[in-house]
């Protein structure tokens, strides 16, 4: 198959005035929505979905501002978590490490800079990558088996255990509370249902958002309350104040975060959080002389950039097999069956204007979004000279608003708010929150691919270790933990190096 | 002869349409209890599409999602919060009838709403990858008769859910224990999908809706569907389990219910709204579009179909011990 | 002291979690792992940890700003999903940023206007542009 024709013809679908409109609204209303706490891209798909079909646009058009919305709403969210250390979104949650540091520094313009560029970087590298290998790639993705996902939730869990600066003990304590929280719910294997006591609200688990949303945004808005931390002043003048020289610093970090975003979201299962939370720690791992987690560009650009290549990988499967692989491309697979295209292998070959023109319009949609995000930055740093008596409030209505208007239930609200208390509590015993939420996000995938894999072997613990793949992921789990020990050892007495 | 009972029954008639414009729904509302995207959510906003494009509903429905416990959650604040609200229905499938069976819709039974209608149904099948080493459902059988933990199976539902429901009721008919089953839990049907794709399940019991795409392409074969007759288009040359010795049949319909206190004009009105969208062409266009086949039964043929099933499977789910 | 309590919590959370684990009823074995192991062991990492931070804690200052200011945010959102249902969103949701900006210091009437508006906005744009029904209350808004 000759992919760079198959673009062209692509490219002609995608830039017809029609499709061009369309993606660029799709987009534009992406970032808006992900700029609202706890409302993601799914809601703002399931929402236009009827009413592209009753504007009776056609399929191909449908689908560019469908995924337009969906890659689109990984800009929106980044502003309040970098300005305000509040993320609306799971996989917004590692933006925060470095962004807001930044902001604090009065650079919040140039941290919305390089995260824009960041996504861009991510979500172009991504389409690249799909346009040439989508379907290898997917095949590959599905021959990752239960064990060579229990050998990855260990490496991950390897990274995330050396992550924190704190004393190891408490970041364990956090990383069990994480788990114990997502054991909440019906357990798959054996339909028992384990720490509900008797709350039916509980029977699906404890809703991710809701668990960032108290976690971090009812949580910082307790401690701003106290008057113990003051917030960002803004003293964002002009243009964002960001050198060429500092984005091409930045530039391996995007490169290398773009190869573990795009891996991860083809992988059905793990999503744009597990992909940023890992591009963090890898980063991290790679870089970090200390200035990680005080305002270093790559500690921000990492997690951005493998944000958006993650959404990106997440359709690979979709569009190549016709398996969703986050909730978010499982909506899109909806609106494929009503316009009566059968999603899957035969896609490219029976609806090559759909399928090529969807990929063309990410070209375009992403430098759109590119020009539309960069010269909003100055305008998006004024949202800190909104006076904190209606800030802070504002945005602890609006992310309760999002939880109850997905949900319906006000139990959700108390879950969210019972959420912040235990962060509140955890931030003044010096207990870190984010270890918490990210073994949230991997103990249902550990837990739940450990006991497949058991099945698969009746018991027997050599699958752990049976395939190539799973091999390669457990030494490098051992290096992650390893390294970092021989380095401790190296580096003694050398300064770290602080950022200003 | 005939005049009498044709001036009878447009007698009759008018008095029904009468009663039906007694009510008129004000503020529409359908209940998806799910989150936005799941099975649910697309029948509550296709249908209200469609209702209020071909007029059946003058007002405009609304979709509200109310997810948890497939159901649960908003069976329960119908009866705690809108007893009587003749302008809401909400949307039921045969799912949440297999966890009302088991207790988990809390003190409610079946008894406890009235059931409205169908609006189509998907069915069960039972899928291999193309070089599997099964050719027949008789195969598979005889694979797990002689070792159960040979067959891996697995699908998108918990175990006690349909999808396990459908390989444990084949298990059943064979005389094999369903409990010895080997039963994988994947989030969702496009996961299992992809493990039975990538080698490392054997057998998806998934629905037809979910495996066509792969059927198409030839990535997956099918060794039964759990329907009455053989499903038509690209299904037709799939035998149904019943052709091969095995009365499994697994209907999952797609439906509505109102709350229990609602009026008589109210069920009235909005079952001759679902008997007149079943035979309008344009829904019966959109309801393929999306998979799913024709299910007509509405009104009180529903509510017994309803409670049947409910009851059926109580009765399997305290023979394999997971009834509460 | 406070290393020492969190220490002593962890240790009561994991021997619940693992007292939880043992008395689930478990129908019959779907695969050989089962349910009860993964809180079993997360249960024995939280009574460890917490044991290795009760003997050996370490300092930690607890520091509490106008902590009458969180409490108040705190309750208000406590009691905003009680008043929702019945007050209708508008209402219920112009009290909880009214009550928000004066633990953030404002003075009242400006409070007032901006919880109002606030309340109102969002209403708009969650009810109105995005289709995401929010509860109306007794006078219909």
């Amino acid at each position: 198959m000759d992919a760079f024709a198959a673009l062209l013809t692509g490219f002609q679908v995608a830039l017809t005035p029609l499709n061009l409109a369309v993606a660029f609204a799709g987009v534009a209303l992406g970032t808006a929505i992900g700029a609202l706490p706890g409302i993601g891209p799914i809601n703002a798909v399931a929402l236009l979905l009827p009413l592209c079909f009753a504007l009776k646009l056609p399929p191909e058009t449908a689908l560019i501002l469908l995924a337009g919305l969906y890659y689109g709403s990984g800009y929106g969210g980044r502003i309040s978590s970098i300005l305000l250390n509040i993320p609306g979104d799971p996989g917004l949650v590692m933006t925060t490490l470095d962004g807001y540091p930044l902001a604090k520094s009065g650079r919040g313009a140039a941290a919305l800079a390089i995260s824009g560029i960041g996504s861009f970087v991510g979500g172009t590298s991504a389409v690249i990558l799909m346009t040439f290998l989508a379907v290898p790639l997917a095949r590959l993705a599905l021959s990752f088996g239960p064990a060579d996902y229990v050998a990855l939730m260990v490496l991950s869990f390897a990274l995330l255990g050396t992550m924190s600066e704190d004393k190891a003990v408490k970041t364990w304590i956090a990383v069990a509370l994480g788990l114990l929280l997502a054991m909440v719910g019906i357990d798959g294997g054996t339909g028992v249902e384990r720490f509900t006591f008797g709350s039916m609200e509980l029977l699906g688990g404890i809703d991710f958002t809701s668990l960032t949303i108290g976690l971090f945004a009812v949580a910082e808005i307790l401690v701003l309350a106290e008057g113990m931390v003051t917030g960002v002043v803004s003293r964002t003048g002009g243009g964002a104040g960001l050198s060429f020289r500092e984005i091409l610093f930045c530039v391996p970090a995007m490169l290398r975060a773009t190869g573990i975003g795009f891996f991860l979201g083809v992988l059905p299962g793990t999503g744009a959080s597990v992909a940023s939370a890992m591009a963090y720690t890898a980063e991290k791992r790679v870089s970090d002389k200390g200035s990680f987690g005080k305002g270093d560009m790559r500690g921000l650009a990492a997690p951005e950039t493998a944000d958006n290549a993650a959404q990106t990988g997440s359709m690979v499967p979709m569009l190549a097999l016709g398996i969703p692989g986050s909730g978010t491309t499982a909506v899109m697979l909806g609106a494929f069956m009503m316009y009566s295209i059968t999603p899957g292998p035969l896609l490219f070959t029976q609806r090559p204007e759909v399928a090529w023109g969807l990929i063309a319009s990410m070209y375009i949609g992403n430098l759109m979004l590119l020009v539309l995000n960069l010269p909003l930055v100055g305008l998006f740093a004024r949202l800190l000279l909104v006076p904190a008596w209606i800030l802070y409030p504002g945005i602890l209505a609006l992310s309760y608003a999002g939880v109850y208007a997905v949900s319906n239930s006000a139990f959700e609200l108390t879950i969210t708010t019972a959420i912040g208390i235990l962060a509140y509590a955890m931030r003044k015993a010096g207990i870190p929150l984010i270890p918490l939420m990210l073994a949230f996000v991997l103990a249902r995938l550990l837990e739940d691919n450990f006991r497949r894999a058991l099945s698969l072997s009746d018991g027997g613990y050599e699958i752990l270790f049976s395939t190539p793949t799973s091999i390669v992921l457990w030494l490098l789990a051992v290096l992650a933990i390893g390294i970092p020990a021989v380095r401790q050892v190296m580096q003694r007495g050398r300064p770290a190096v602080h950022e200003a | 002869m005939r005049l009498p009972i044709a001036i009878c029954g447009a007698i009759m008639l008018s008095a029904v349409a009468a009663q039906a414009q007694d009510f008129q729904p004000q503020n529409p509302e359908c209940i998806a209890p799910a989150a936005p995207g799941g099975g649910f959510d697309l029948t509550c906003r296709l249908t209200s599409r469609v209702l209020n494009e071909t007029g059946l509903v003058g007002p405009s429905i609304r979709t509200t999602n109310m997810p948890g416990g497939i159901g649960a959650v908003a069976y329960n604040n119908i009866q705690a919060q809108r007893a009587s609200d003749p302008n809401v229905i909400v949307a039921v499938s045969t799912g949440s009838w297999v966890n009302l069976a088991q207790g988990k819709f809390g003190r409610f039974s079946e008894s406890d709403v009235r059931w409205l209608g169908a609006i189509g149904a998907d069915y069960g099948v039972l899928a291999v990858r193309k070089d599997s080493r099964f050719k027949t459902l008789g195969e598979v059988v005889e694979a797990l008769k002689k070792d159960p933990t040979s067959v891996k199976v697995g699908a998108g539902g918990t175990v006690g859910s349909q999808d396990w429901m459908k390989p444990a009721l084949v298990l059943k008919a064979a005389g094999v224990d369903p409990r010895k089953m080997r039963y994988l839990a994947y989030e969702g049907g496009g996961e299992a999908i992809g493990a039975l794709i990538g080698g490392h399940i054997d057998l998806f019991p998934g629905d037809a809706s979910e495996v066509r795409g792969q059927l198409e392409a030839g990535e997956v074969r099918l060794l039964a569907t759990f329907s009455e007759k053989r499903l038509p288009g690209a299904f037709a040359q799939v035998p149904t389990a019943k052709e091969q010795g095995y009365d499994v049949q697994w209907p999952i319909v797609r439906g509505f219910y109102v709350p229990p206190k609602a009026s008589d004009a109210s069920y009235t009105y909005w079952t001759g709204v679902l008997s007149k969208l079943n035979a309008d062409p344009r829904w019966q266009k959109a309801r393929t579009e999306q998979g799913l086949f024709e299910f007509d039964m509405v009104g009180q043929p529903f509510d017994a179909f309803a409670r049947k099933r409910t009851a059926d499977f109580r009765a399997l789910a305290a023979e394999v011990g997971l009834a509460k | 002291m406070v290393d020492r309590l969190v220490g002593l919590i962890s240790i009561l959370l994991g021997a619940g979690a693992i007292w939880h684990a043992q008395t689930l009823h478990v129908p019959f074995a779907a695969d050989p792992v089962g349910p009860r192991v993964f809180p079993t062991v997360i249960g024995a990492v939280l009574i460890l940890a917490g044991g290795i931070l009760a003997a050996r804690p370490g300092k930690v200052e607890l520091e509490f700003g106008t902590w009458q200011r969180a409490l108040a945010v705190l309750v208000a959102s406590l009691i905003y999903p009680l008043l929702l249902l019945p007050l209708g969103f508008i209402l219920a949701t112009a009290l909880l940023c009214f009550a928000g900006s004066l633990a953030f210091h404002a003075r009242p009437l400006p409070a007032a206007v901006s919880a109002v508006a606030t309340a109102v906005v969002f209403f708009v744009l969650l009810d109105k542009l995005l289709d995401l029904p929010l509860p109306r209350g007794p006078l219909g808004i």
